[in-house]
Formats: structure tokens, C-alpha cells, sequence
């Protein structure tokens, strides 16, 4: 016998009463677990998302959306911007790194991101398996890609047309894996990473294939909200030199495929931008500009001047935005906040009923219980033991219902990103266990012993004699 | 050895004055009273769930005076054992958890055969799980009893332990009473009204209670 047992008798007496205590208790714990795991893990994820990204250039349109589909990946793009223009931006002297990105197709979901080799190092991408893509059609897959979709080296598949699953399959270009990235915690993680010529060249073929008739107005062609890549239909004979220059660089067996011989493949964006100003002067005389377009471009500042001038810069520019990811973020955490900060007050005046029902179901036990502890005081129980019965009992229920609560909230995040794993490029681990969730559990139980504590102070005051005599 | 010397105790305007008295160690005493002339009190008193306003009340030569309210508490739970005139059992513990917190809370060692001896004893073997609600009105009185000497108190008081009874089953529980306080070497004393009680014990002293 102790006084967890008698405790535990009271409480298992009353199974109705007990479990409405442990219910709203346990309501109330889990919402404001839920929304502490999702707000800590969501806010951190998203900031270091965003790590060394200064502005985001893009399409005119919803800053915030431009944000989200080019660094989160969550939202449509808000179009293209012609690769002339943003070459421009990144050869501005106030920025350090510019990190084109060509969205548009998918494959099971996953993006297909065409970009250069320096988003991989960006984002702390190593290969953990293959190489990185040295050829058009070449793809590198981010760690969480090769785990869900089973994709391994050497494997081939066709990206979809549209960001999100489904659409046109385009069927006759296939990207081979050539290698797998480690996984860094972000969402590259979820992404199928190429370079800018595979995304091109997808869309030309598709352009050539199916025989779209494009005018040339872009922006009226994003019917499907995915974006189509136009570009004009380069004579692939030019600048040879450089090819055979690259082809040199490339292991034998690569080198072997003569039809790659497609310009620009596997190449920083510098060179890139070398290329298409050769190419600029090699076609001389051409009235015909280069056209080529991307989607945005991840810009990093090289002074912290640049905060101020650039993005007023790019914003003159007719087609262009530019979008400063901390600003964005900050402004979404804000309308989010207001969200989470109802449904917090909501969670803890859950937590306030449940103390008040302890509070209520102990006070009225009182009544019924008094003889019993008159009759505990007479076998020798003190007025302190009592009153530590009573406490111990509303602790119990408030531990009960926390430890539940905490339960369940983890429970209901597991369950819901396992739901949406497919989907889901901000994942929050239900897992994760967090110092405040120890914090939470103390202060119910805190509250649970305060909520106990009037009916405890009656059990010391009890007047043992009195009580005894009238039964 | 219990001792009362000109004790009152006064609720408002009442007053009861008692005779005084002196039990004597093992010693078996009947208290009769009419209702209302003060029998519950006594024994309230006696056990320190009540102060006297006059008079002293000592134990074995200390006086009750200098009991803190922490020295009563460590009183009953070592040297008294009460039996109230309803068994007040705790309902939501089966009959040996009753006998079980008696014995926690008297943080006296009891040896593993005690229990199941008195339950033997009392005629409750074999009740040992069962729920003390279904126990009917004699067993619970016999529980009562079990209860109240679980730590072998030195005094055992009981308040009208009769009251409700038929002839069978107060014979029964007051040769109980008589017989475990033999067993254990309690002094007991029994207030009551019961004129039945007078056959079995022999000691037995009227409530004189004067007032004025
Ligand atoms: N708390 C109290 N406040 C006021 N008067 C009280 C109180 N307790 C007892 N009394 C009075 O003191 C007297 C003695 O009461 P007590 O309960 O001791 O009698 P009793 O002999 O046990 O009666 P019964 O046989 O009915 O149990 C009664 O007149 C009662 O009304
Ligand atoms: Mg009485």
C-alpha cells in the first residue's frame, strides 16, 4: 500500500469522471504540442532553406509565391524570365553567386530542377553514390528522391509536364541518374536536380515534337500552371571547340554517346554565360536574339549594401521581381502567427477547463471522500498526508492527460506527414521530442497539483471528530 | 493506563462533564449511556480527535495537554485503535487493501500471516478481493474491527459496535471485540446503550454525566 495506490483507486472508482479529466487534458496538451512542433520545425526549416540566399529574381507576380516555389518548392512559379536579363543581373559587381533554375516538369511528384552544378555545393549537396551531371539528360537526385521513388544509378525515367504530379509525360527524352546527393536535412532532398540544358532540351523536343504553335507572347501559355520552357531551336553545330574542349574533361564511356553533343551541358552558370556571349558573337549578324528563358534565379550579395540598391535594380527591370526570402518568410510567420496564436489560446483555455473539471470533480469528491479521510486521520494519516493525497490525485490526472496529449500530438504529426510524405516538402518530424514538451508536462502537472489544492486545503482543515459523528 | 480527571467538554452552551475514571492496562470496560448523553464525545476525546475545555485526560502519566497535534497523530496510529459506530470502510479498496492501509498508515511493520489471520478470524477469509461495498452490514463491522487492531494498538475503543445488531450477531462481534483484545493485549473500552453488552462484559461503568 502507498499513496499512489489509494490515489489510483479513486480515480479508477470514478472511470468517467477520470477520463474526462485525462480527455480535456490531454485536448489541450496535444494542440499546443502539435502547434510547437509544427511552428519550431516549420520555422526552422524555412530559415535554413533560405541559408545564403539574399534575393530570389523572377517573374512578375506574388513575391511570396515566387518565394515558395523556388526555394520551398511548395507553389507554382510565377513565370519565366528571359536568361539575357538574368545573365545581366548576375554579372551585376554587388552579387557573389547567381543560381539559375529552370522548373516546369516533374516526375512522380518530385520537381525537376535545371540548374548548375553550384546549387548542389549551395546547399551542401555531396554525391554520396555516381557523380554529378556532366551531360544533358544527366541527373542528380537528391537523397530522399532515391529512398521513396527506388531510383538508383543508371536508372531512367521521363519528367511530366507540371510541378506537382501527372501531366504530359515527356516520352521521348529520358534522364538517366548518374548520381545520388547526400541528404542534408532540405528540401533539395526532394528534388531531381539537371542542368539547364536537360530542361531545354525536353522543351525544344517537345516544341518540335508535338508541334505546339507558339506566338510570342510566353506569359499567355501557362495554361496548366506549369511552365513550359520555349526557346528557339538552336543549330547545334556551333562552337565546337568548346564541346570537344569538354569532351576532353569527361570520362571515356560518357564520351562515347556521339548523339550528346549539345552545348552547355553540365556547366557552371559562369560558363554558361561564357558560352552563350561566344555564341553571341559567333552568330554575328544574327537579328534572331537568344531567347532562352528561366525560371528564376538565387541570388547571394557579395556587400550587405546590396540589400538596399539591388533588388530596387531588378524591380525597374520590365519583366523581373525580385523577392528577399527573409522578408517573405517573415511576412508569411506573421500571418501564421495570428493562426497560431488563436489556436494556442484556444489549446491552453482547454488546458484552464481541464484544471477547472480537476478542480470540480476533486472539490465534489470532497464530499462523499471527507469520511474517508476523517477515517484515515484516526488510523494515524496526518493533516499533510491528506492534503498530499488530494494533490497527488490532481496530479496524477493532469500528468495522465499531458503525457496523453504529448502522445497524441506526436502520434497525429507522424501520422499526418506520413499521410502527405508524398507531397509534403516541408516535413516535420513527429518524432522530434523538444525541451518545452518536458516544460509542458510540468506545468500541467503544476496545474493539476493547483487545481487540487482547495480541495486538498479541506482535507487538512477536516475536523475529524465532527465529520465521525455525524455518520 | 488511561486516566480522565474531571473532564468537560463543552459544545456552545452544552456541557458534559464526565466521571473520572482509570483503565487499567488489558483491562475490558463497558461505558453505558443513553443517546445523547456524551458517549461519542468520550471516546472523540480519549482518542484525541477532540480537546477537552476543563479537566485532564493522561496516558500512562502524560497528559494530553502536551500532545502537539503531531504527537496525536503519531498517538493513534501507534497506540489506538478506534471502531466508529458506522464502519466508514474505504469503498473504493477491496477488503485486504482495507486492512493494508491501516497498516501503511500506522508505518507499522506487519508481518505477512497478520492479515490473513484476522480476516480468518473475524470470518472474512476467502473476502480477501472482494469489494468492500458487497461485504454485508455484520461483515463490515467484523472488517471494521479487523481494521482497527491491524497495528495492535495498546487502547481500543469502540463506539456502539452493537448499535445496528441482531442478538446473534452482537454476541458474535462483542466476544470478537473481547477476544482480540485479549489477543493482542489491548485495553478496551465500548460505550454504548446496548443492555446486551452487560453479558458479556463484566466491567461496566454508567456514563455519569452531570449538567449544569
Ligand atoms: N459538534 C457538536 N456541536 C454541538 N453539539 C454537539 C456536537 N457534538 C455533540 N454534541 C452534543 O453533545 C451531546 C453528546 O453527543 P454525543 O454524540 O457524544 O452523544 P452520544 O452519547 O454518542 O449519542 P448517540 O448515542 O446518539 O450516539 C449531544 O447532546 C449532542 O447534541
Ligand atoms: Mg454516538
Amino acid at each position: 500500500m502507498n499513496l499512489f495506490k489509494i490515489v489510483w483507486s479513486y480515480l479508477a472508482a470514478k472511470p468517467l469522471n477520470t477520463f474526462l479529466n485525462v480527455f480535456l487534458m490531454s485536448l489541450g496538451v496535444s494542440i499546443i504540442t502539435i502547434l510547437l512542433l509544427l511552428s519550431t520545425q516549420f520555422e526552422e526549416r524555412i530559415t535554413k532553406n533560405a541559408q545564403g540566399i539574399d534575393l530570389v529574381v523572377g517573374a512578375k507576380g506574388s513575391p511570396l509565391q515566387l518565394i515558395l516555389s523556388s526555394i520551398y518548392h511548395i507553389d507554382y512559379p510565377t513565370g519565366n524570365i528571359p536568361l539575357e536579363e538574368a545573365q545581366k543581373i548576375a554579372r551585376n559587381r554587388m552579387v557573389k553567386q547567381a543560381l539559375p533554375m529552370s522548373l516546369g516538369d516533374n516526375y512522380q511528384g518530385r520537381r525537376i530542377v535545371g540548374t548548375d552544378t553550384a546549387y548542389l555545393s549551395h546547399f551542401g549537396m555531396k554525391i554520396q553514390e555516381g557523380r554529378r551531371w556532366e551531360k544533358k539528360m544527366e541527373a542528380v537526385i537528391g537523397a530522399e528522391v532515391a529512398e521513396t521513388l527506388g531510383l538508383g544509378i543508371g536508372d531512367e525515367f521521363h519528367g511530366a509536364h507540371g510541378i506537382g504530379g501527372g501531366g504530359h509525360v515527356h516520352d521521348y527524352a529520358a534522364y538517366t541518374v548518374v548520381g545520388i546527393a547526400t541528404p542534408t536535412g532540405l528540401i533539395p532532398d526532394q528534388l531531381i536536380l539537371t542542368s539547364l540544358e536537360s530542361v531545354w532540351h525536353v522543351h525544344d523536343s517537345h516544341d518540335h515534337d508535338h508541334d505546339h504553335d507558339h506566338d510570342e507572347d510566353h506569359k499567355d501559355h501557362d495554361h496548366d500552371n506549369g511552365v513550359h520552357q520555349h526557346g528557339n531551336n538552336h543549330d547545334h553545330d556551333h562552337d565546337h571547340k568548346h564541346d570537344d574542349q569538354k569532351e576532353t574533361k569527361k570520362n571515356k564511356a560518357v564520351a562515347t554517346s556521339p548523339s550528346d553533343d549539345s552545348d552547355g551541358e553540365g556547366m557552371s552558370f559562369e560558363e554558361i554565360q561564357r558560352l552563350q556571349k561566344a555564341r553571341a558573337a559567333a552568330q554575328a549578324g544574327n537579328v534572331r536574339a537568344d531567347d532562352r528563358e528561366i525560371t528564376a534565379m538565387l541570388i547571394t550579395y557579395r556587400t550587405p549594401n546590396a540589400v538596399i540598391q539591388f533588388p530596387r535594380m531588378v524591380n525597374q527591370i520590365g519583366e523581373l521581381q525580385s523577392a528577399s526570402p527573409a522578408f517573405e518568410t517573415a511576412r508569411l510567420f506573421n500571418l501564421i502567427g495570428i493562426g497560431v496564436s488563436l489556436l494556442q489560446g484556444l489549446a491552453y483555455v482547454i488546458v484552464l477547463v481541464a484544471a477547472l473539471s480537476v478542480f470540480i470533480a476533486l472539490y465534489n469528491a470532497m464530499k462523499e471522500r471527507k469520511y474517508d479521510l476523517a477515517i484515515m486521520r484516526t488510523m494515524g494519516a496526518s493533516k499533510g498526508k491528506l492534503a498530499t493525497l488530494l494533490m497527488m490525485e490532481g496530479a496524477v490526472l493532469a500528468f495522465l492527460g499531458a503525457a496523453f496529449g504529448l502522445i497524441l500530438g506526436h502520434l497525429t504529426i507522424s501520422l499526418v506527414t506520413g499521410f502527405f510524405s508524398q507531397t509534403d516538402t516541408l516535413g516535420v518530424d513527429g518524432q522530434l521530442f523538444l525541451v518545452q514538451e518536458l516544460y509542458l508536462l510540468i506545468g500541467a502537472v503544476v496545474l493539476g497539483v493547483i487545481s487540487a489544492l482547495i480541495p486538498a486545503i479541506q482535507a487538512y482543515k477536516i475536523d475529524i471528530s465532527e465529520t465521525l459523528a455525524e455518520g | 493506563m488511561l486516566q480522565l480527571k474531571q473532564v468537560i467538554k463543552k459544545y456552545g452552551a452544552r456541557r458534559i462533564q464526565f466521571r473520572d475514571y482509570q483503565f487499567e492496562k488489558g483491562g475490558q470496560h463497558a461505558i453505558i449511556g443513553a443517546s445523547g448523553s456524551g458517549k461519542t464525545t468520550f471516546l472523540h476525546l480519549v482518542a484525541g480527535l477532540l480537546r477537552s475545555d476543563e479537566g485532564e485526560i493522561s496516558w500512562n502519566e502524560k497528559s494530553y495537554h502536551s500532545f502537539s497535534q503531531n504527537d496525536f497523530d503519531e498517538f493513534r496510529s501507534q497506540t489506538i485503535g478506534i471502531i466508529f459506530q458506522r464502519p466508514h470502510l474505504i469503498r473504493t479498496l477491496n477488503v485486504l487493501d482495507n486492512l493494508r492501509l491501516a497498516a501503511f498508515l500506522s508505518k507499522n511493520e506487519v508481518d505477512d500471516q497478520w492479515l490473513p489471520d484476522l480476516l480468518e478470524k473475524l470470518g472474512l477469509a476467502g473476502k480477501e478481493n472482494q469489494s468492500v461495498t458487497t461485504l454485508s452490514q455484520g461483515e463490515s463491522q467484523r472488517l471494521a474491527i479487523a481494521r482497527a487492531v491491524v497495528h495492535r494498538p495498546e487502547l481500543l475503543l469502540a463506539d456502539e459496535p452493537t448499535a445496528s445488531l441482531d442478538d446473534q450477531n452482537c454476541d458474535r462481534v462483542l466476544q470478537l471485540l473481547t477476544q482480540v483484545a485479549e489477543e493482542t493485549g489491548a485495553t478496551l473500552i465500548i460505550t454504548t446503550h446496548d443492555q446486551r453488552v452487560k453479558k458479556i462484559i463484566d466491567n461496566t461503568i454508567e456514563l455519569i454525566h452531570e449538567p449544569i
